[in-house]
């Protein structure tokens, strides 16, 4: 049971803060970047955290702002006012 | 007929800029880390100023305190000019918005004469304190060194004048003859005894040749104390009384104070952080400015928020300082 969770971000200034996050919290993801998108796959479990996407950004955040520069996901969605996380059943 | 898309990557030959590379690697870099380091000459300049032929135009040695590198301060709100316009834009649209409804529905009609008075005497002379910080930032950013700590004291001249601009508007709003307000505004910061201590703080700090002590003295020191009397303190106190709704009109600057401490400490503790050298050198300056900016202050607490609102403000900032790692000169 270890498919892999993905999550494809627009590549603008925003999402790229949020990589940062993102790779910071999953040592284990990879990330590809491709043109104009940024993809972050993991196997079985992916997960954005608030607190640290704030600390990259430096200003206050709203999980639900990713959502604008998100192209697409993969895996079950648990999301939280903290957390995003993404995960296979 | 089955149709087959195809992707192609091409990596690109550069993530970035050079100069941006050296500092953070090979990887695509964000817009504040492309704009704000390793962006200002450092070398082969031909000419040495007029005005001061012993250093060079743009000089690290302008301050005691010093620094291997100055492109290790880094702003924690990550402002370059895009995002600080942005964020400000922001600010502004609902500082209007809070202006526009006060203005509509009178909400001053409803101010006591004495809290009038009040508001008169302890809010609008400020503004001519809020020039000074203007000019004490902006003369920052000319002598510092390092593009990421000079834009962020630039924006901070610039934040300066906007809450002067906003505290006008105020005693435009107090009373039918605004203007008139506004002159004895400027007698009070000139000749009231409760003003005098600090308009000596700002006009001391106008001179004050090290770029880096008038950093503490401005935007650690004296705002660190300042803001959270009159914007904090006394919006309590007004609230308390029944005239909250001055707080709408001051929103702005509390907004400010609370994201602008944030690059200040960041600042701080890292230069601190470098040497040993440098942390005394801070301790001393912090220990020299604040029992002077504590006495400044007293004569303007007893108008509104209090003696006890100071000494407890004072607490909060030998909290904050000792939180940076410093000793701050607790009296």
């Amino acid at each position: 049971m270890n498919s892999l969770v993905y999550i494809a971000f627009q590549d603008n200034d925003n999402a790229r803060y949020i990589v940062e996050a993102i790779a910071q919290d999953n040592p284990h993801a990879e990330i590809q970047h491709q043109p104009a998108m940024i993809r972050v796959q993991a196997p079985g479990r992916l997960e954005i955290h608030r607190a640290t996407v704030e600390e990259k950004l430096g200003r206050a955040w709203d999980v639900q702002e990713m959502l604008i520069d998100v192209i697409t996901l993969g895996g079950n969605v648990e999301e939280e006012d903290d957390s995003f996380v993404l995960h296979w059943n | 007929m089955s149709i087959e898309i195809k992707t192609t990557t091409v990596e690109p030959i550069r993530h970035t800029f050079s100069h941006t590379r050296r500092r953070f690697g090979d990887k695509p870099a964000s817009r504040y880390q492309e704009a704000s380091f390793d962006i200002e000459s450092a070398t082969n300049f031909h000419y040495r100023p007029l005005w001061q032929p012993d250093k060079l135009l743009n000089d690290a040695s302008r301050t005691a305190v010093v620094m291997a590198d100055w492109g290790a301060i880094s702003d924690p709100r990550q402002f370059y000019y895009g995002a600080y316009v942005q964020a400000r834009a922001k600010m502004q649209e609902n500082a209007e918005h809070d202006f526009a409804f006060c203005e509509k529905r009178n909400l001053l009609a409803g101010l006591s004469p004495v809290q009038r008075e009040q508001i008169a005497r302890l809010l609008l002379p400020l503004r001519h304190a809020e020039l000074g910080a203007n000019m004490n930032n902006s003369g920052i950013a000319a002598d510092g060194f390092g593009t990421s700590l000079t834009q962020m004291h630039m924006f901070t001249a610039m934040d300066r004048l906007a809450t002067a601009q906003y505290l006008s508007r105020i005693g435009l709003m107090l009373e039918d003859d605004g203007l008139a307000l506004l002159a004895t505004a400027k007698q009070q910061w000139l000749e009231d005894p409760a003003w005098q201590g600090m308009r000596r703080y700002v006009e001391d700090s106008l001179v004050v040749r090290d770029w880096f002590e008038l950093t503490l003295a401005q935007n650690l020191v004296s705002d660190g104390l300042v803001y959270p009397l009159l914007f904090q303190a006394f919006d309590e106190h007004l609230s308390a009384n029944g005239a909250g709704q001055v707080g709408m009109l001051t929103e702005f600057m509390r907004l400010w104070f609370a994201e602008s401490q944030r690059w200040v400490d960041a600042l701080v503790k890292t230069v601190a952080a470098e040497s040993a050298a440098n942390r005394e050198l801070i301790e001393g300056w912090i220990a020299h400015w604040r029992p002077r900016a504590v006495q400044a202050l007293a004569p303007l607490a007893d108008i509104g928020p209090g003696a006890d609102a100071l000494a407890s403000i004072d607490n909060d900032f030998a909290a904050r300082v000792k939180k940076l790692g410093l000793a701050g000169g607790a009296q």
